[in-house]
């Protein structure tokens, strides 16, 4: 029906025929003769055929991008293969890609990589899709009149750049919104926050915001990492495994393959779940529970634990502090208490604990289910706590195994672009810029100098879950001096984010809109149902177009090989970052320590930039050629254990996990699961973080006697390592002379050498960031100990008094915070009356965030035509509606939103769910002319966020979209 | 050799469509035809279970049988596949198939005037191998390169074995030996007796693990 | 005797100008182009000894606990 083939008269040769028949049927009348050539593989080696197709194409130039392709392409007809990873999820599936003249003909599976053996979902097993793209977004387009016109780059940069730079004299640098991406390489997303930075603000963000901030502000505050503490392949050796809030078989498929095999050697798998998963459909035991109960079900499954004594007591008092006053809070749990807030039986809830405490090592999975409450950082926090309760952090096969979504979301969280650090979670106080300038080879002042004042340098910027408020919040109440004139979506979806009526009426304030994507996105189509000008749409390449590195779920490293040429007019993110800084006039400060050549700046030289000041989190050990020798010998490498096995690789782990500590020459192997004391830290082992000083309340927080990792010199809890600490213990004199004289006055995280870390670790046995105890109590958050709190929309009253939710903030990430004010309105109000049911949403298989590209994909998009609103049996015999019926889904925000109706078990009687993916229809309207013409999603669908309601997170900003309300009528 | 086979494994298969959209990629199948689907029973309820299905290549093919022009063969392999060139599209194999492997496309290469499209196992069809006749007509020729039909080799879970039956049997033994029991491949229970073999039993278990 | 009918029917139609149309075959036996086996090509030089052996090796990899160990 969309991807019909025409018949037109076959070109020689298999599968460049089928491309050649591709563009013909497929490609609008504004494909250019580069794209063309590009596209049938003609361009190249290829003269005759071209000369005798010449005559049937209506362009008559070669320009010079043929020429330079043809020297780098290697025999005519020869068909090559090159290394990428998968661009759908942070599994990091390893792919194969076949290239015949400069075309992408074929996917071949690589069952040498350890992560995947060769294993795709959907999604992967499409990616040679992207290497044609026909509804990508084909060259820069600017809205003139309410549509979307062809412009070159030339204008496009000119353009875009003198409005910007009008709005940073008129208004100052914090006026300008940067959202980047999670879908850039570590390279691109490290060189976004340092673009950022020069331009002169913090007011930049990325899909981290809202998919695991949580997670990250609450694990780190726990332990001292927010990432996931083990692997997909570490869950083999686990005996007990527990989802909640996460639905692996959907989200993160292939970590399917490596958890089915664990439970085919025995372990026990639980799901719990508002819905009925598709992971759950794999697993031992399912609990049920309402939406936004998680706190009252943990500590249910807690309550078990310490009254039997199944807790593990030499841990918690070795390497837990404050799991005391946790107790407290979790006696008060009553097994009845917790089935009357979150419906879950005693019985399931004792089984599951059970079955945890007696199958150790067990370990715990969470995805977005949990991250994205108004108290997500609590939940996650209640779930660290059973993992330490249970001893299972920092042991092979337990760990909190938290996936991450996007392919790089791990990499941009921990380098990118983040409104309140610099790469590596330095911060921003004046201290970690510093560190930086040094780094980048820039003067501290200078940068300072590109800031509207040093306030606003160690001020964090706007999230992006709330940019809309930075647009249309009064003046006077946001914490900066002006509001946001300008966002460029850089590399991300609008619908992704919640509140999206008030979305559109942003975009309808802003004086200028950029959008830098491969795709035009949904922001194109919303922006031009509402504007008629002021737009503009700059072609980025994907990720198979370029090179680069990319951060696994599990910390580990792949190097990206170019698989392609970039497509239609498109350009790889960094040199488009490369081209603005030349405009905005810091381009040599940019690439201080950079090659640039064709202005591209050379990948390797920023990740060996990375290298050089990624102390805090080890990436400084993964130096291209060490991730490039990884990426060439997977075979190599063990798969429950992720290490190598002789060969050029032998001993490391695979890709590096950070961290992967001190110089490359240091030759750390990586760290597979992070706080192992089982292990010396020369071969990946570690301990708790000491990054909440030593001690509190007259309590010690280091870590007990004979708590340390293997052969540490120093058997027993100490703090971080600076210089101070080093000549103290008397191994100063272990440092080379060279390393002593940059290495005084510094410690671990700040010392450029790398002599701190190299004495500490290989020298003592020691860890760089010295051996604390866990933190179940974290004083510096709201909540200390996790505690349940109503979502501000809640469909129970009574629930609502009883745990009510915080109290309004004035200025949090530059904006005032509503939660009481919101949910004693909708009580007030009586909103659960109108809406009674509860609207939470998730992933779909075949789709990836916010969807344009994958709904893009033919292979994909003919496999989920509809947005569809899950609905259970009983709530849709009430409403009258059957299944596969239009329904209207309605919010409290007016929105409504016209979809299908899947009438299903899978949710219960009082929960909705709809998947996030879709978008291009407006409560009921196509929005396909809104589209560049020729560039819209093949599949287009009601946006699940146009209708989400408020509520954010009290510590990062994480929207709630996990539990909101609404109610579904016929159509 | 024995012959070629695919198995399904529905302890595995988490219907993620891996298969389908792999089938795609090699073959560059045209919207609206998937040789392969997944299909899901007792969706969203406790049971649920879920196999990908595509052509069986049957040794007493129904297809073959019930052909009007006779344009199906069996390949030395034991790969069902048929010439297109003869097709004409009537739709009788259609009924006889159990499985509802054969597809009609609308138009386009894959089949001028609706003739029948099916899963080749990765094998073209009667044209010279990797000639670009074979490739619009049929897809990919993965078994002329020494390679496997690629959704089986692409499954996330390596739920869907293809290949020699013999090694496919060897693979899905050893790993039904190691769960303890075989009662939930799918039509294991028809094929010995209704409640299957054992359920779990732990000496099973300690024979390989 | 089935040869000449086809030669009738084939010279008959070419008499017209057109291709064949009809198509005409026994009852019970694949009536199509004749297909190669998948060794016999370039890659394999009629070699089927070696394609097998391939093939297993490659039909082997599809057995994750071979690279995992149980
Ligand atoms: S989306 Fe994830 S699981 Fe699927 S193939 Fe890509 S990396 Fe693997």
């Amino acid at each position: 029906m969309l991807t019909k083939k025409s018949s037109a008269s076959p070109v020689r040769g298999g599968r460049l025929a089928r491309v050649r028949d591709r563009v013909d049927a497929l490609l609008p009348a504004t494909i250019d003769r580069r794209t063309f050539l590009k596209r049938s593989g003609l361009g190249i080696g290829a003269g005759a055929t071209f000369s005798a197709l010449a005559s049937q194409v209506p362009f008559a130039m070669i320009g010079k991008a043929e020429a330079a392709d043809a020297t780098e392409a290697p025999k005519p007809g020869a068909v090559e293969t090159r290394r990428t990873v998968c661009t759908h999820c942070s599994v990091g599936c390893a792919v194969d890609a076949e290239v015949r003249n400069g075309v992408w003909v074929g996917q071949e599976p690589v069952f040498d990589s350890p992560l995947n053996m060769g294993a795709h979902c959907a999604k992967g097993a499409s990616v040679r899709e992207h290497g044609h793209g026909e509804m990508r977004l084909k060259s820069p387009m600017k809205l003139v009149d309410g549509k979307y016109q062809k412009i070159s780059w030339e204008q496009a940069l000119n353009e875009v750049s003198a409005k910007l730079l009008e709005i940073r004299k008129k208004s100052g640098p914090d006026a300008v919104y940067w959202i980047g991406s999670s879908k850039h390489s570590n390279e691109q997303t490290y060189l976004m926050r340092k673009f950022v930075s020069f331009w002169g603000t913090n007011n930049c963000d990325h899909q981290a915001r809202i998919c695991h901030s949580t997670t990250v502000a609450g694990v780190a505050n726990t332990w001292g990492y927010g990432a996931m503490t083990n692997s997909y392949n570490d869950m083999q050796n686990a005996k007990a495994i527990l989802f909640m809030g996460s639905n692996a078989a959907e989200a993160h498929p292939v970590a399917m393959l490596h958890i089915l095999h664990a439970k085919e050697n025995g372990a026990k798998v639980m799901v719990m779940d508002p819905r009925f998963t598709r992971t759950a459909a794999k697993a031992d035991q399912y609990v049920r529970f309402r939406s936004g109960t998680d706190i009252p079900v943990i500590w249910g499954m807690l309550y078990h634990i310490f009254k039997n004594g199944w807790e593990d007591k030499n841990y918690i008092s070795d390497r837990v502090y404050g799991m005391d006053k946790v107790r407290e809070e979790v006696m008060k749990w009553t097994p009845d208490r917790v089935k009357e807030v979150s419906g879950a039986e005693e019985a399931d809830l004792y089984r599951v604990a059970e079955t945890m405490a007696k199958n150790k090592p067990s370990t715990i999975v969470w995805c977005m289910g949990q991250t994205q409450h108004t108290i997500g950082n609590a939940m996650v926090r209640a779930f660290c706590c059973l993992q330490l309760a249970l001893g299972n952090i920092g042991t092979s096969g337990g760990g909190a195994n938290i996936f991450r979504g996007h392919d790089n979301v791990q990499g941009a969280t921990d380098i990118g672009p983040n409104p309140d650090s610099l790469p590596g979670y330095y911060g921003i106080a004046a201290g970690s810029w510093k560190h930086w300038a040094t780094v980048w080879g820039v003067d501290y002042d200078w940068i300072k100098g590109r800031f509207s004042s040093e306030a606003m340098m160690t001020k964090p910027g706007i999230t992006v879950s709330r940019w809309i408020d930075g647009v249309l919040e009064k003046n006077e109440n946001i914490d900066q001096d002006v509001n946001l004139k300008a966002v460029v979506y850089w590399g991300h979806a609008p619908n992704s984010q919640s509140r999206g009526l008030e979305m559109i009426e942003a975009m309808k304030a802003l004086e200028t809109l950029v959008v830098i994507d491969p795709y035009p996105s949904a922001t194109a189509a919303m922006a031009a149902m509402v504007r008629k000008d002021g737009v503009y749409l700059l072609p980025a390449s994907t990720q198979f177009e370029t090179v680069g590195s990319v951060t696994a779920s599990n910390r580990s490293i792949q190097w990206r090989e170019k698989v392609i040429e970039p497509l239609f007019e498109s350009k790889p993110d960094h040199v488009i970052m490369y081209l603005l800084a030349q405009k905005f006039g810091f381009d040599k400060e940019l690439t201080k320590n950079i090659k640039v050549t064709n202005n591209e700046p050379n990948i390797e030289d920023i990740l060996r930039e990375i290298n050089r000041g990624t102390w805090t989190i080890g990436y400084t050990g993964q130096s291209p050629e060490r991730i490039k020798l990884h990426m060439k010998h997977m075979s190599t490498f063990d798969v429950k254990t992720l290490r190598a096995k002789g060969g050029p690789c032998d001993g490391d782990y695979f890709g590096l996990p950070w961290p992967c500590w001190g110089t490359p020459e240091l030759k750390h192997p990586g760290t597979p699961n992070l706080y192992d004391t089982s292990k010396h830290v020369m071969e990946g082992g570690g301990n708790f973080r000491a990054n909440f000083g030593v001690e509190r309340d007259g309590v010690s927080l280091l870590a007990g006697d004979g708590s340390a990792s293997k052969g540490a010199d120093l058997q027993f809890g100490y703090p971080e390592f600076d210089h101070v600490l080093l000549k103290k213990l008397g191994w100063w004199d272990d440092l080379t002379e060279d390393e002593k004289k940059k290495a005084d006055g510094k410690n671990w995280k700040t010392d450029l050498s790398g002599g701190i870390q190299r004495v500490v670790m290989k020298v003592h046995g020691c860890y760089p960031f010295g051996n604390a105890k866990a933190r179940a109590l974290v004083w510096n958050f709201p909540d200390p100990v996790a505690v349940h709190r109503e979502p501000l929309y809640s469909t129970r009253p009574e629930m609502v008094e009883k745990y009510p939710t915080h109290d309004d903030k004035k200025a949090f990430w530059r904006l005032p915070t509503l939660f009481k004010s919101v949910q004693q309105k909708n009580i007030a109000d009586k909103v659960y009356v109108t809406f009674p049911l509860i609207l939470t949403s998730g992933r779909l298989v075949e789709y990836e965030g916010g969807g344009e590209e994958t709904r893009s994909n033919p292979w994909l998009a003919e496999l989920r035509q509809d947005m569809f609103v899950e609905i259970n049996p009983k709530a849709a015999n009430d409403r009258g509606i059957r299944n596969d019926d239009w329904v209207w889904v309605k919010t409290p925000t007016k929105a409504q939103l016209k979809v299908r109706a899947m009438v299903t078990e899978r949710v219960g009687p009082d929960t909705c769910f709809m998947p996030f993916h879709f978008s291009g229809h407006w409560q009921g309207k196509d929005m396909i002319e809104y589209y560049p013409e020729g560039a819209h999603p093949l599949v287009r669908g009601e946006a699940a966020n146009t209708a989400t309601t408020y509520g954010y997170d009290s510590v990062t900003m994480m929207q709630e979209t996990k539990t909101t309300v609404c109610q579904v009528v016929k159509a | 050799m024995a012959r070629m086979k695919f198995l399904c494994d529905s302890e595995r298969c988490i219907s993620c469509n891996g298969c389908v959209t792999a089938c795609k990629n090699e073959n560059e199948v045209p919207w609206g035809i998937n040789r392969r689907r997944v299909v899901t029973l007792s969706d969203g309820v406790p049971g649920e279970k879920s196999i990908s299905v595509a052509c069986m290549h049957c040794s007493d093919a129904p297809c073959m049988a019930v052909c009007p022009v006779d344009c199906f063969y069996h390949t030395d392999e034991g790969v069902v596949l048929h010439d297109k060139d003869m097709c004409i599209g009537c739709g009788y194999c259609f009924y006889a198939c159990p499985f509802g492997a054969p597809q009609y496309p609308q138009m386009g290469t894959f089949g001028v005037r609706g003739k029948m499209d099916k899963c080749t196992f990765c094998a073209g069809g009667p044209e010279p191998d990797h000639s670009e006749e074979e490739f619009k007509k049929y897809g990919g020729n993965r078994l002329a390169d020494g390679k496997l039909p690629l959704c089986a080799e692409m499954c996330s879970t390596k739920a869907l074995l293809a290949g020699d039956g013999d090694i496919v049997a060897e693979i899905f033994r050893g790993r039904a030996l190691n769960r303890g029991k075989g009662a939930d491949l799918w039509g294991w229970g028809t094929a010995y007796g209704k409640e299957g073999v054992k359920p779990k039993s732990d000496k099973a278990k300690e024979g390989t693990s | 005797m089935r040869l000449i009918l086809v030669a009738t029917i084939v010279l008959a139609l070419a008499g017209c100008g057109d291709r064949e149309k009809v198509v005409v075959y026994k009852q019970g036996d694949y009536q199509g182009k004749a297909d190669a086996a998948p060794w016999n090509n370039a890659t394999y030089n009629g070699d089927k000894a070696k394609w097998e052996s391939d093939i297993r090796a490659r039909n082997r990899m599809q057995d994750e606990t071979r690279r995992i160990g149980s």
